[in-house]
This record gives C-alpha cells, structure tokens and sequence, in this order.
C-alpha cells in the first residue's frame, strides 16, 4: 500500500497542477470545520471514542482494548494545537497520527519516523484528510470542549440512535 | 471415491431430510458407539472431555489430510469493541453441522454431499447489531435441544430455533438488566437449558440460570456474587468503601458453560473475575463467589459446594474456562476427578463430589504471582484469610500508585479455550498464553459506574513479547507429560481424538499434533485467525474434522504482528486424500 501511495499522490499532485483552476485564498467560512462532519469522523472514521469516549471525557464508552485518552471536554488546547496534535499524534504517549503525510515531509516538528528511536516513533492512527483534522476540531469546539457531564441526549445525538444501547445507562 | 459420496447422498434423501430428535437421552449417551460420528454438544460429552473416538484419521495417516469444504459465515459487523471473535465449537449431527457467529446467530449446513457445505439455513434472531454498544462480541457456540437449535444472545435473550426450517420457536428476555447478556453456549439438561450471565466486567452481578426448554420459562436462578445477608455476603466488605452496593456491580461472571454430572445431577460451571479487576479497594474481602467453580443441583439450582482459586484477586485470573470430569486413579484410588487448568496458571486437581482440592501443578512456563499452592487448602500460600486485601507474591497494586507485573498474562493461563481429555492416555491438554502483564489501579469514583459501560478500574498491559504453548497433563499425578511451545500465544482450544490432539493458531495454522508427545504430525494455515477448538464427526463412514476461523477479538492484542490479518469468518472442514 505504502509503496503504490508513494507513488500516485505526486502524479495525481501533477494532474491537479495542469488541470485545476487556480487556488485561491479560502475565505475564513470555508477554512472553518463542519462540526457535524467533525463528528462522523470522531466517531465512525477516527474512533477517538476508544480511547477519548464517545463524549470526549476519556472514560464514557471508551474501549477495554485501548488506552485512556485525556478528558478532551477539558483540554487547554487552542485550534492551533488541537490540529498539531490530531495531524502529528503526541510521541511518547498511545495518541496517534492521523495526517498522511505526518513524519514524511517534514510537517511534523521536522522529523520522520525513521529519526524516532525504535518503538519510540507515533503510532499510525486513521487517516484524515486535512478537511477532516479541520472537522474534527471544529467539532470539539462546538460539542465536546468546556461542556460538563455527557448528558443521554448527547449521546443519542452522537451514536445518531434514539436508542442506541451505548446511552441506555445515562437514562 | 465418487460413489462414496452418492451413497451419503441417498442417505440424506431416504431420511426425508428428516431429524433425528436430540432426546435427553441421546445427549446423556453422546459419548456412546452409537453417536460416535455426532458431536451433540459444545464439549462432545456433559464431561466436556472434547474426545472423540474416531481413528480413521490417526497419526499413521494424517499427513494425507486436505481442505475438503469450506463456508463463509456471517457476523462480523463490529459492535462498540470491533469486531466480534470466532470462538463457535461446531455441532455435527447426521451429516449437518450447526454453528454460531459472533453475534449469536445460528448457522446449519448441509454437508452430506461431501464436496460442499451447503447452507440450509441462518436462523433470524432479530438481533440488533447496534454498533454503539461496547461490549465484547463473542458466542461460544449452540446446544440442540428435541427439535429446537438453541441459542444465548448479547442481548440477554435466549432463543429457540426449528432444526427443519431455521425459524424462531420462541424467545425469552432471560436476563433483563441493562449491561447483561451472553457471550457462552447454552447447556441442555433433560428439560431445561442452563445459561449464564457473561457481561461481569460490564459492572452487573453474574447468575447461572435454567430455563424451560420448551418455552423459555426461568426456573431457578443462582447469583454468583451473594446480597447481604446471604452466605458469602461477608466475604464483599462493601460498607468499608463507602459504598455499600458494590456487590451489585461485583461481576461473577458465567460466560462459559459447565460440565454436568448425570451420577451426582451437578453441573459445574466456574465464575469470572471480581469487578472492577484491577481495583480491590473498590470491593475488599475474598469475593466470593468470583473465580471459583461452583458446583449446582442441575434441578434446583442449590450449591452443593465451591472452590475459589484467586480470593480477593487483581490480576483479572476468573475461571470460567471447563472444568474437565475425570475418572483417575489417585494414589491407589479410583477417584471421581474434577481437573481444570486455571487461568491462573496452575492446573488443580479436585473431588468433584465434595469439591476437595486433591493436587496441583504450575503449567506455564512462568509464573510469579504466588509462591505455591498450599497442599491441604489449595489455595495460593500467600492468601490470608483475615485480610481485607490480599497480597500476593507480586506484591499489591493500589491506588496510592503500587504497581506490579504478573505472571502468566491477565488473560492466562488459558482462559475460556475449550480444554481436552484423552481418557485411554490419561491426559489433559490446553493450549494457552505465555507471557506476563503490566499492573495498575486507576479509582473510579462509584457515581460513575454505570451498569452497561466497561469497568476495570486500573490497566493491565502486555508486559514484553507474548508467546504460547500447549500442555499435556497425567491427570493422576499431576505431572506435565508434554510441552509444546508455539510463536504466537494459543487463543483457540484443543480437541482429542485417538491418539491425536487438534488446535488452530492465531497466525492461521490448524495443526495435528501426536496425542502423548504432541509431536506436530501435519498442519495448514489456511489464513483465519484461530480461536474455537474443532470438532471431528463422519459423514457416511468419512471421518470429517472442521473448525470455524474468522475475528479474534480481545486475543488480537496479544500479538500485535499479525494486525493485518482480517476477520473473515470461515467453516473449514477436512478429510484424508480420497
């Protein structure tokens, strides 16, 4: 897989090059994430919910196979870091990477994973496109950041299921 | 070759298509001559002996065995934990073969033609595979009851399905509390279906129920972990925490079924581990009855006696995994033998009449958790009946920050994995984990455990590389007769037959092994992870041997390398070359 990646994103890059209209400054509308998307991606893309839960707190629904993920409901992070952390995992620590190209060109604190000591470099996570690390933030700052205790209608809004057994004990 | 398989074909025509019923009687007499190409129950036999006395394959010739049939089967939709394991011991039955998905949906195919496993049916139970629940998915296969294909749900219900045509007979909400379900099989007795509560880690109390098995009715039931008041109450020292329910939440778990013994009506089915595992602080005292075998009145559901391996435990050993009955000659004495291999590492011998322990003996390569069992008790030397906490030779794991790292793994040992006896041989066998886990308590706050949502109250990671073996166990001395070390940890069972021992690989091997030196005689990896045990059956006067591969499940952890492999569930069946 990895292989055949290395080769088609330079000339599907190229192809965009000759064909595509020139880009042009996003307007700060459209830079900003979908929340809604956000979560589609936290949930059933990503599964940030194994580690993090399904409401962000770092034990509601989170997996028996994962590791606890910090409480994101009360992260400091601002947009910045929360899209530095998603796109780059933290080293050292189970959060893993989810931008495609982390720790390959550079974008990532100028390292590859090759410059990690062994079993020290970030673990692969999902892969999001960069829209995605933006839609997932956005959804964070609308839903999950600075909200208290997960309520029963959060959690039905987040599994998209009145009756989603996940929620039946926050009844 | 050819008219070979005509002949089992007219078979299947000139019985009309037309079952068999499976009698009480024809269960209690399936180890017999006459039902020895059947396989009418998960364990073979009510001793869970998983021994088959079929020697057409045999180590003389089964290095000709080839891949004959082959089916896909279902159920591999991920619930809130991913996807579910294959853990399903088929059942064979004049040629058909039943079996589960990891969602408790019942399979029968056909295989009568001897080129094809032809499906007749998949038995709509209606389960909703919501994909939010975070449970671990598993089923551990069907029990045939009359003319009814039984099977146990995550969704706590109990469900009956026609062996003609696959549909629902009746359906029973069994268990009804929110975070309860099952992950066993069922166990059919006479009239009734003894069932056990499978969820404990999901913060609900464990029961072993039976059930009318003609309609679902619950007739008895018995909690594993007892209410105040109760006998054993005292051993769950809540009132110390601050919170005098955590009893309720204690777990107990029944998630794999028993054995049963017709002489003495017991059937004995162990318990999973104390809830949270990995904080005793949250439920001081011995817990009973958690980690123990219990011995019940397959009528009245009374306990004629217990044995508690690990009291007061925190390294996740339960033991629910079979308890093998036995009939050994012990210093002299034929004794009626209770032998399980404990999750704990150690294999005990016990008095299944009285449930006296008798011996003992460590089985995986390392074990550090305790020094020794003690020779009158059994139990571990360290254990202090006084104590509020137990500490064992690891030392403790506490919330102030101790942590420790225990030997064999939290997950065993062995663990659920069907286990084996060769009664000709006078071995016990079980594949299982070599390795060691990592320790630590994370306190959970009692307003935050809600019934339903997984609760262990602390980590317990894979300390370093985790391989596997299998033993073979001289159940008279408690003496190891054979070790066999394998690359990755064994995650299935085992099954004997004649003079050869049968268990699939985590990487996608099935492997024949020589029964009293385990010798590997042949093996194929046909590429689906491994963690049911198989079965051996004929068709015609074609021996047969299948077992389902597909999702490992939790097991997946152990070896991290094969990662990639993908949960395709399959039935694989095998015969000699022509």
């Amino acid at each position: 897989m990895s292989s055949s990646t290395n080769v088609t994103i330079p000339v599907a890059a190229l192809m965009l090059a000759l064909v595509a209209p020139p880009v042009h400054a996003q307007s700060a509308e459209e830079q900003a994430g979908d929340p809604e998307r956000g979560r589609v991606v936290y949930r059933s893309v990503g599964y940030c919910g194994n580690c993090h839960g399904w409401a962000g707190d770092g034990k509601s629904g989170t997996n028996l196979q994962a590791p606890v993920g910090p409480n994101l409901r009360e992260t400091p992070l601002d947009t910045e870091a929360l899209i530095e952390v998603i796109g780059c995992g933290r080293p050292e620590s189970p959060m893993p990477f989810h931008d495609r190209a982390a720790y390959r060109d550079g974008r990532c604190f100028g390292m590859d994973l090759d410059d990690f000591a062994p079993g020290a470099a970030p673990k692969r996570g999902k892969t999001f496109s960069d829209r995605d690390v933006a839609n997932v933030v956005a959804y964070l700052e609308t839903y999950v950041i600075g909200r208290g205790e997960p309520t029963f209608e959060e959690c039905t809004e987040f599994y998209d299921n009145p009756s989603a057994h996940a929620c039946s004990s926050l009844q | 070759m050819k008219s070979h398989y005509i002949y089992a074909g007219l078979i299947a025509a000139a019985s009309g298509m037309a079952h068999a019923e499976v009698t009480p009687e024809r269960l209690l007499a399936a180890g017999s001559e006459e039902e020895a190409g059947n396989w009418l129950m998960v364990g073979k036999t009510y001793d869970l002996n998983r021994f088959s006395p079929l020697d057409k394959i045999n180590s003389s010739n089964v290095e000709g065995l080839r891949l004959v049939m082959a089916a896909p089967i279902g159920g591999a939709e991920p619930a809130g934990f991913g996807i579910g394991a294959m853990q399903t011991t088929p059942l064979a039955d004049d040629g058909f073969i039943y079996l589960s998905d990891p969602w408790g949906t019942p399979y029968k195919f056909d295989l009568t033609s001897g080129t094809a496993a032809k499906p007749v049916w998949v038995c709509d139970t209606g389960i909703d595979k919501d994909p939010s629940q975070g449970i671990l998915l598993a089923n551990r296969g069907l029990a045939l009851s009359g003319n009814n294909v039984i099977s146990v749900l995550p969704d706590g219900r109990v469900v009956a399905c026609d062996n003609e045509t696959g549909d629902v007979v009746w359906d029973a909400q069994v268990a009804t509390e929110v975070g309860e379900g099952f992950t066993n099989s069922p166990q059919v007795i006479g009239d009734k279906i003894i069932v056990g509560q499978s969820y404990g880690d999901w913060a609900t109390r464990g029961w072993i129920a039976a059930i009318d098995a003609n309609s679902g009715e619950e007739i008895w039931r018995f909690y594993t972990i007892p209410e105040p008041g109760e006998p054993g109450s005292e051993t769950w020292l809540c009132e110390e925490t601050g919170n005098p329910d955590c009893w309720k939440t204690g777990g107990g778990a029944a998630w794999v079924a028993g054995s049963y013994d017709p002489e003495s009506n017991l059937v004995f089915w162990g318990t999973g581990n104390p809830v949270p595992m990995y904080d005793p602080e949250y439920r001081p005292g011995d817990n009973l009855y958690t980690n123990s075998t219990v011995a019940l009145d397959a009528d009245t559901g009374e306990m004629a006696w217990y044995f508690q391996y690990t009291p007061g435990d925190y390294m996740d050993y339960d033991e629910v995994g079979p308890a093998l009955l036995v009939e050994a000659n012990i210093d002299g004495e034929d004794r009626k033998v209770m032998a399980r291999f404990g999750r704990n590492g150690i294999f005990y011998t016990l008095d299944r009449n009285s449930g006296a322990y008798i011996n003992s003996v460590t089985y995986v390569s390392n074990l550090n958790w305790t020094e020794g069992i003690d020779a009158k008790t059994g139990k571990p030397i360290e254990y202090d009946p006084e104590a509020d906490l137990q500490t064992y030779a690891i030392g403790a794991i506490t919330r102030a920050g101790d942590t420790a790292t225990t030997c064999p793994n939290i997950q065993g040992g062995t663990n659920f994995f069907p286990t084996a006896y060769n009664p000709e041989l006078g071995l016990a066998y079980a594949g299982g984990i070599e390795g060691c886990s990592d320790l630590s308590v994370r306190e959970v706050d009692s307003d935050d455990v809600l019934p339903g949502n997984i609760f262990i109250g602390g980590a317990g990671v894979n300390s370093g590389e985790q391989t596997g073996s299998i033993n073979a166990v001289n159940v008279s001395d408690n003496t190891i007769a054979a070790t066999l070390n394998t690359t990755y940890p064994m995650y299935g069972g085992v099954m004997a037959s004649a003079d050869l021992l049968w268990a699939g690989h985590m990487d996608g091997t099935f492997s024949a092994y020589n029964a009293s030196t385990l010798e590997e005689l042949w093996s194929m990896n046909v590429g689906t992870s491994f963690s049911a045990a198989p079965i051996t059956f004929l068709v015609g006067d074609t021996q047969y041997v299948a077992i389902t591969g597909g999702g490992l499940g939790v097991g997946g952890g152990l070896a991290p390398e094969l990662s990639n492999m993908q949960a395709a569930n399959m039935l694989w069946v095998f015969a000699l070359e022509g």
